[in-house]
């Protein structure tokens, strides 16, 4: 598609300003069972458009990609933003258009693969499960391939082009014996499907759902508290990433607002925002509205140092922008890191196990996405945990719901910080050991 | 030409070889328009057309879907779709259904689109200021969405079917800040109707309601952490009800062994006050007269009296248990492929009164639905939880406190078996602004009962 014809005929139709977004997505997907049960295939063009008209902004999204179509969703959003109020914070769009360099964001071999080529990792990644013990079986799974380019141009530049793949897999493991269920899943993401390591999920998560078939209650209480990685980066990324958001700050919706300088976490802490690094899933030359990318440090030593900008929100404060506009094709940008890493320390588990006394090592939790950034209130059900004694793992325990403030638990009770990075997409961090915390159970 | 398209993409799919084929295709739009601290934030339109193909090859499911929807891109598709049923291993068949043809329309009176765009900026605007206006709100956010979806769909057994629906809303949130402390609370109606639903309604007072529950909650205390008895109302029943138990009951979760209710149909596995029922079409629900594989979606009663019934199934999982199809397989859009969903997921009324039930609890918690932002099981282990708006205490009989920061625990069938006491109110809501996630697809949801009265749950607090 002509993106300059789409731009050139926005302005024709009245725009100040206009800037087109264009995504090329393809996916390979197989669902699984304890079988293969179905593949699919899908392919998909969508289009962004937005437009300004005194300082009236308007996005229109389309997978209708026809001459009619574009023409349709063109005119649908001049007529918009023609009739709305203006923004008084609207600057302009950015016009530093430009791309940081990079590569090893894309493998080729991924962007092709086709569903028997992704056969292979999915039966590997069944077999393993019963490798981890023999009575456990997978129950619900996936293995995926997929590719996305995104195309930007605007009135003031362009084209832009970044191609990137990533493929994952997760299996839900699960035995039954004498009248008791133990459950486990696992998961990895790497960008290129070969990379995927099917074995050693499929083993973990057969082997972990055998130790908790004997999952007991936890009693209500104080609880010295040890998060595993993959824990830590889900809960991060509900409470921390909203928070950071200049957007959020500047619209009175974020506990940090105000506070940049401020010493917010444990010296410990420190979170940056990776924009360039391609091993940091999520990184990207450009952002989505056509700005170079950086690496952001927003906690140095538990200090704050910035929150994350995008053209607007830049403007806004009369700065630059930090490069961390992302949008769908059918929304505004939004400022959002690309991949948010909490820097891992230099303890291994097994020695956060070892220094703890009476607590409990979580390794799966659900709802933890019900937390309240706005407030920091930390809320997560545990699906999966143990207790530790005396520095060592006594039993495997569930249902209790961990309670506590994310800015208390991340200033004054984490004690130390575990050397083993999780690096999922868009974020990554290691497992943390936390002081005395409430957990409410039975 | 939508038709004429899935017609022949049909066509080709039996060419190929195809023992069954299925095509859906899709004429999607979605309107949202967000007023962020009485400043016009975005106004977007995102419109969706496509196809995708399900193909049976040799006992093998394969799926592909496209929107580029020229000759070639749809034989393209078709073929893909069969590629794709080489890499699946299981042979299985379809569950049998009464293969049907009809036009489903939801009901509205005046079109969304008739509506100038200037008329619904300015609405949002004026409604925005109004949660804006109550003392000690620092922020305030107010959304209107608008979805008019049209889904076909045709298959070789004889299917075709169409139905056309609007779905409109209203969402806002407001925070409140007093003495360095923040606290958000959202709420939201939407209705399956036209805009008449929008201009039968005070919006204003709507959002000022929100913005006076975030002041009230931003002082309130966290409830007592552990074990109590709770009063859920409508709203978090339904949420209680989708999440804790509605999952467990989806066939293909039963089928593959993750759920918790496998082999146990016939038992009594809630208390008998409670009956649950699944259905298409519903005053307050969502709109699905038919699902994603051509099947008529009537009311399935999935629990009658404590006993389980009836599980919820797609043709796949219909066969893999051997149980009849209900219609509840459901897909986000044409490029996914339908997985068995839940449509209206809700409890039918009892005969209690509220004020009944509050004396019967004397100490323990009302759960409010408003303001909660929803909830998460895991079926195999079989525990749930999910977040309830500002709450009260209930104590010596009598609704108490506000508390804030509610989230909710518990064992799914212990806490169905927990249930003491059922309302003689209903109600049934739905939501133009999320749905219910499940394998990375959305799909629009309602749910919803009377108000119930629970032995027990975990209460996450302070």
């Amino acid at each position: 598609m002509d993106l300059e014809k789409v731009v050139k005929r926005a302005i024709e139709l009245g725009a100040s300003e206009v800037d087109v977004y264009l995504t090329k997505t393809s996916e390979t997907l197989l669902t699984l069972s304890n079988v293969i049960d179905a593949s699919k295939y899908t392919k998909l063009f969508s289009l962004g458009i937005r437009v300004v008209v005194n300082k009236s902004v308007a996005v229109v999204g389309t997978q209708d990609l026809s001459h009619e179509g574009i023409e349709k969703s063109l005119k649908s959003a001049i007529s918009i933003a023609k009739v709305s109020s203006p923004d008084p914070n609207w600057v302009s769009m950015n016009k530093r258009i430009m791309e940081t360099k990079m590569s090893n964001l894309f493998d080729k071999d991924t962007a092709y693969a086709t569903p028997e080529d992704l056969k292979q990792v999915a039966m590997e990644l069944l077999d393993s499960v019963s490798e981890g013990y023999r009575n456990a079986k997978p129950v619900r799974g996936a293995v995926t391939a997929r590719s996305v380019e995104i195309n930007y141009m605007s009135c003031y530049g362009g084209p832009l082009t970044r191609a990137e793949t990533v493929s994952g897999l997760y299996i839900y493991a699960r035995v039954d014996e004498g009248g008791k269920t133990g459950t486990f899943s696992e998961h990895d993401i790497q960008r290129s499907y070969k990379k995927l390591r099917a074995r050693d999920v499929g083993y973990e998560a057969g082997s972990r759902a055998r130790e908790f078939l004997e999952a007991g209650e936890l009693p209500n209480g104080m609880y010295e508290l040890i998060l595993l990685n993959r824990v830590t980066t889900s809960i991060l990324s509900v409470m921390i990433t909203p928070a950071i958001s200049a957007l959020n700050v500047q619209q009175g919706r974020s506990p940090l607002s105000g506070r940049v300088g401020e010493e917010i976490f444990s010296q410990h802490v420190n979170i940056i925002d990776l924009g360039t690094s391609p091993e940091a899933l999520g990184s990207k030359p450009f952002d989505d509205e056509g700005h170079p990318t950086k690496d952001t440090v927003v906690f140095e030593r538990g200090v704050l140092k910035t929150y994350l900008y995008d053209t607007y929100t830049a403007l806004r404060e009369g700065r630059e922008s930090t490069g961390n506009a992302l949008r769908t094709f059918s929304s505004a940008p939004v400022p959002q890191p690309h991949h948010l890493r909490l820097m891992p320390g230099k303890a291994r588990l097994d020695e956060l196990i070892g220094e703890t006394r009476e607590g409990v090592l979580v390794m799966d939790t659900i709802g933890e996405w019900l937390s309240n950034p706005v407030s920091g209130h930390l809320n997560a059900t545990i699906t999966h945990a143990y207790l530790i004694r005396e520095g060592e793992l006594v039993k495997p325990v569930k249902g209790a719901v961990i309670t506590s403030n994310i800015y208390e638990l991340l200033k004054h009770r984490v004690e130390t910080i575990g050397e083993d990075l999780r690096i999922e997409y868009g974020i990554s961090a290691p497992s943390l050991k936390f002081g005395k915390v409430r957990i409410a159970g039975t | 030409m939508l038709r004429d398209i899935a017609l022949r993409a049909l066509k080709t799919a039996e060419v190929l070889g195809a023992s069954y084929a299925e095509v859906r295709t899709q004429l999607f739009s979605y309107e949202l328009v967000t007023v962020d601290n009485m400043v016009l934030r975005e106004f977007s339109k995102t419109y969706r057309v496509g196809l995708g193909v399900r193909v049976l090859y040799n006992g093998c499911l394969g799926f592909s879907s496209t929107n580029d929807l020229s000759d070639d891109s749809v034989r393209e598709t078709v073929s893909r779709a069969i590629v794709a049923a080489r890499a699946s291993k299981k042979t299985e068949s379809l569950g049998v259904r009464e293969p049907s043809r009809g036009r489903y329309v939801s009901s509205w009176k005046i079109k969304p689109e008739d509506v100038s765009d200037e008329a619904k900026t300015e609405l949002m605007i004026r409604v925005n200021k109004a949660g804006l206006s109550v003392d000690g709100i620092k922020s305030s956010v107010s959304r209107l969405g608008i979805q008019h979806d049209w889904r076909y769909v045709v298959s070789s057994d004889g299917a075709e079917l169409e139905y056309e629906s609007y779905l409109i809303g209203v969402a806002h949130l407001s925070v409140a800040v007093e003495s360095g402390s923040m606290e958000r609370v959202s709420n939201q109606e939407s209705s399956v109707s036209g805009w008449e639903f929008i201009e039968g309604r005070d919006w204003e007072e709507f959002t000022r309601s929100v913005s006076k529950l975030a002041k009230e909650a931003v002082k309130a205390p966290l409830p007592p952490a552990g074990k109590t008895r709770v009063i859920a109302d409508p709203e978090m029943v339904g949420l209680i009800l989708h999440e804790a138990f509605g999952h467990a009951t989806e066939g293909d979760l039963v089928a593959s062994g993750t759920s918790i209710l496998k082999n146990r149909l016939g038992e009594e596995i809630a208390s008998q006050l409670v009956t649950i029922v699944d259905e298409g079409v519903v005053e307050g629900g969502y709109y699905v007269p038919f699902d994603d594989e051509g099947s008529l979606k009537k009311k399935t009663v999935v629990v009658e009296r404590g006993i389980l019934k009836s599980f919820l199934t797609n043709r796949e999982s219909a066969a893999r248990l051997n149980l009849p199809v209900t219609g509840n397989g459901r897909a986000q859009d044409f490029t996914h492929m339908p997985i068995v969903r839940q449509t209206n997921f809700y409890m039918m009324p009892g005969d209690w009164g509220l004020e009944e039930m509050i004396k019967e609890v004397r100490e323990g918690l009302y759960l409010v639905g408003k303001g909660s932002s929803g909830g998460q099981v895991d079926t195999g282990a079989g525990t749930f939880t999910f977040s309830a708006g500002p709450s009260r205490l209930i104590r010596n009989g009598e609704l108490g406190e506000l508390v804030r920061g509610v989230v909710v625990s518990g064992s799914i069938l212990e806490t169905l078996r927990g249930v003491e006491a059922v309302g003689k109110d209903l109600r049934i809501i739905t939501s133009a602004f999320g749905g219910c996630g499940k394998d990375s697809q959305m799909v629009r949801v309602g749910d919803g009962g009377p108000h119930i009265l629970i032995k027990e749950l975990i209460v996450g607090g302070g």
